[in-house]
């Protein structure tokens, strides 16, 4: 039976976390057949086509360009691949409004890449980016890391000798690949996969900035127009309702047969595929998508914000907002981490069916749009806890539900490591529970709440619609900055901003790279 | 008529860059023989398999399978066009595949297919489990249908990585009766790799000893046991020791006491015997050359270290029944049922 010391700090966060949705939901069926009336208009099934479409068209091309760099990364004598290995995670740092910001200033209409094919050779249209095309650009370069680092770590543990037999039994390497190799790959592909559609279900910057309008985006316009949020908590339902689905749809999709190795062999490395003369295509073709997911990024950016300073642009409230960003990921990051400790050690030490609820419960931020959670808290708090609507509390609220289960993840992993003989023998030589926890299990599993809280502070710096619908009154932070100011076409401010965000965010995503590297 | 050759490696040589790898290795297998490649951890057995099964690329020299070149100078042929059958270690079941899937994927696509899988699921006794996924089955059970599968193509040459280490004591003599009963109905040639010397002999019609990269010595397990080559593969198929060998007023003559007549006839500067266990005959004497250092008792038998009162040590096997305390001085003799071995420089000299 677990203490109550640990049960209750548990319950409290599990039922904080699910009642907002609970109660959107209740707000939902509550309006009765208006609302089933106008979710059964036909706009809302357009926007449903539309985001469909966008969800399969990033999934599908993610994952292709996930399946040749990581094959490419893993299996053949590329040159440079531990550079390779680390830098294509990298794209993970740029959230999707810096990329629509980018693909507005660089192949927009008036964008860097017009004004040069214009000075050159006189074109003065460019192929309309707005819309469909843009936001699949963007969400395919920024989320294929997703897909990828499942996949690389089901390639490179895959036993070899599983696709030597299949050649020694008169197949070619393409046949094996495809009969032996992708059969294999189908649980990392599926649950990466999975990944990037909630991802791209969740989008909100991409979208909005995109003006191609999905859930989240047809969302916040009617919650920011009309007077009635009926029809916001309406479509949210819809959205959490498919969210859902994707995520019952994984689950099936991993069938009958178990992919574990079968027997534990001598691990041994797959010899490399020589790539001949593909070398030279395989390199350049790295270097594009390295060129397209950062260092184009990062110069564009830099470009326009010394444009900016050059030009003597007005930056208002820059270091106000970077200081902003730092205060609430900070804070989220602490909060978390710290909420994320009765749930993780009440689900890895006391495993029974109570403990298995409380920690599923904190992962239902998990696959769920910001934007969803913000107005859930929106709907919630203008009802019962009307003080707190609009302040930082209930920002970093709102941030809690989002990522606690990456913290709680984390945290458990990290225990789950530590062998609970090394608590016994704290206690067999004299020391109490609290002694125990102070000096042994707590310093063991820093490495692992560190990984988390840097986690949580990325997402955190990265997060919009939420900070965009729960800030304070004329609270802002570098990602509503970079927002407004890309929707206002101000790219010097908004290009700044950014530049700011990504480098504040490669801290946490450094500590969190180099730490997987080492582990390897 | 001489058996046509089945599998002949010549001159092979592989290095890696980490170290390992095999030297001038020349090796030939006729049909329907079965070949142990034995030898410790490390000495290239494994990479003669791979170099075989066309996993490898040897750096030197050519190997042909049935007649017809896969390796050699500018000419490689890739695996799937070797007819090789390979049985790895960890089996290498596929494990999105059902047993008769297995079984069925190096087959081609045609309606035999059916009858062939069942042919071969049935000769190693399994199909009533063609629906199983491996993950479903015992370690023993996996084993038959890595063979299986691997047979079912009719494969010019069979090869088995180790094929009995990931089964535990017990299972595996059962396994390996099954097996070598299999390799036999099948009438399939084999060359498997171990490091365990009982193992060699007991399903080898010839064992090839490998040992950093070189072979020692190929023969029958009698060969190998009785009339070693060199003093790596007499110890490492046995217990083994070499007794210096002096002139006695003319007569051969070893700590251990005199050569029986008819083993050597002319005797050179720094010659060995070599005895084995079963060759040295004690018995308790206050006035002996020995005394017995240690004993280890193995069921039917009792294997005795003995130190000489030369300083060498020399082991001796004594039936069961009778034992004597470590300590106790002993009166040393040989007594070989056979024609010793003599050793020069490590290696077996023919006097």
């Amino acid at each position: 039976m677990p203490p109550p010391a640990l049960l209750l700090p548990a319950l409290l966060i599990a039922a904080a976390v699910s009642l907002p949705l609970v109660y959107l939901f209740i707000r939902t069926l509550g309006a009765g057949d208006e609302a089933w009336d106008l979710l059964f208009r036909m706009r809302t099934l357009q926007i449903l086509g539309r985001t469909a479409l966008l969800v399969f068209a990033v999934t599908a091309a993610s994952i292709a360009l996930a399946l040749t760099l990581a094959w490419l990364t893993t299996r053949t004598d590329l040159p440079l691949c531990g550079f390779w290995t680390i830098i294509m995670s990298l794209p993970l740092v740029i959230p999707s409004y810096v990329g629509a910001l980018l693909v507005i200033i660089a192949l927009g209409p008036h964008g860097m890449l017009q004004g040069a094919l214009e000075n050159l050779f006189g074109v003065d249209r460019l192929p309309d980016l707005y819309g469909f095309p843009g936001a699949l650009l963007i969400l395919t370069l920024l989320s294929y890391p997703y897909v990828m680092l499942p996949m690389r770590a089901a390639l490179s543990q895959m036993d070899p000798s599983l696709e030597e037999a299949s050649r020694s039994l008169g197949m070619s390497r393409w046949a094996t690949f495809r009969r032996v190799t992708l059969p294999l790959l189908r649980p990392a592909i599926a649950s990466g996969g999975l990944l990037v559609a909630l991802y791209t279900l969740s989008d909100f910057g991409a979208v909005s900035l995109m003006r191609y309008q999905t859930f989240t985006w047809a969302i916040y316009l009617q919650y920011e127009s009309a007077f009635d949020r009926t029809l916001a908590a309406a479509l949210s339902s819809v959205l959490v309702i498919v969210a859902i689905a994707i995520l019952l749809l994984e689950s099936r999709t991993r069938g009958k047969s178990r992919y574990y190795k079968s027997s534990a062999g001598a691990a041994r490395k797959s010899t490399p595929v020589p790539l001949g003369s593909w070398k030279w295509p395989a390199l350049a073709f790295c270097a594009i998508v390295l060129a397209l997911t950062l260092a184009l990024p990062l110069s564009i950016l830099t470009y326009w914000a010394v444009r900016g300073i050059a030009t003597d642009q007005s930056f208002p409230n820059l270091w106000g907002a970077t200081a902003n960003s730092l205060k609430v990921s900070a804070l989220a990051a602490l909060v978390v981490v710290l909420a994320s400790l009765p749930v993780a050690f009440l689900s890895v030490r006391f495993p029974n069916r109570l403990s298995s609820l409380l920690e599923r419960a904190t992962y239902i931020g998990f696959g769920l749009p910001g934007i969803v959670i913000a107005l859930s808290l929106v709907f919630f708090g203008a009802k019962y806890a009307t003080s707190l609507y609009q302040t930082l509390p209930m920002l970093i609220f709102a941030y809690g539900i989002l990522f606690l289960p990456a913290a709680v993840g984390a945290a458990r992993v990290s225990l789950l490591q530590l062998n609970p003989r090394l608590e016994e023998a704290g206690r067999s030589l004299g020391k109490g529970g609290l002694a125990v926890m102070r000096s042994i299990t707590l310093p063991l599993m820093r490495p692992g709440l560190l990984a988390g809280a840097a986690l949580v502070f990325l997402l955190t710096m990265k997060e919009l619609p939420a900070t965009l619908i729960l800030s304070p009154i004329g609270f802002r932070t570098l990602a509503t900055q970079v927002w407004d100011a890309s929707s206002e076409a101000f790219f010097a401010r908004a290009a700044a901003s950014a530049l700011i965000l990504v480098l504040v965010s490669s801290i946490p995503m450094a500590i969190l790279v180099l730490r997987d590297y080492r582990s390897r | 008529m001489t058996t046509p050759l089945a599998l002949q490696c010549a001159h092979l040589s592989k290095r890696f860059p980490g170290g390992g790898g095999i030297s001038d290795l020349s090796l030939d297998v006729r049909q329907g023989e079965v070949v142990a490649l034995l030898g410790p951890s490390g000495c290239g057995k494994t990479t003669t398999l791979r170099l075989v099964a066309g996993f490898e690329a040897p750096d030197s020299g050519a190997i042909d399978i049935a007649g017809r070149p896969v390796a050699a100078h500018n000419a490689f042929l890739p695996p799937e066009k070797r007819k090789v059958g390979m049985v790895f270690q960890d089996y290498a079941l596929f494990p999105h595949l059902t047993v008769a899937q297995n079984v069925a994927f190096g087959l081609p696509n045609n309606p035999r297919r059916d009858a062939r899988v069942r042919n071969v699921l049935s000769m190693v006794g399994l199909l009533l489990l063609h629906s199983r996924y491996p993950h479903q089955l015992s370690g023993g059970e996996q084993q038959r249908v890595a063979l299986a599968r691997a047979l079912a193509p009719e494969p010019a040459i069979l090869l088995l990585d180790e094929p009995f280490s990931n089964l535990d004591a017990k299972l595996r003599q059962q396994v390996r009766e099954e097996v070598k009963e299999i390799l036999e109905t099948s009438g399939v040639t084999a060359v498997f790799v171990t490091h365990d010397q009982e193992e060699a002999f007991y399903m080898g019609h010839r064992v090839a000893v490998l040992n950093q990269g070189r072979l020692e010595q190929a023969g029958t397990p009698e060969d190998i046991y009785h009339h070693p080559a060199t003093a790596f593969v007499a110890r490492f198929v046995g217990v083994a020791d070499f007794l210096a060998v002096v002139s006695q007023s003319g007569a051969p003559v070893t700590d251990a006491g005199p050569i029986p007549p008819g083993n050597i006839e002319a005797l050179e500067d720094g010659l060995e015997v070599m005895v084995r266990p079963d060759d040295v005959a004690f018995e308790p004497s206050e006035n002996g050359q020995g005394r017995i250092i240690s004993c280890r008792f193995q069921g039917a038998s009792t294997l005795y270290r003995l130190l000489l009162d030369s300083g060498e040590t020399v082991h001796a096997l004594s039936a069961s029944p009778r034992s004597y305390p470590a300590g106790a001085r002993v009166r040393v003799w040989l007594q070989p049922g056979h024609r010793l071995v003599c050793f020069k420089g490590g290696h077996a000299v023919r006097l």
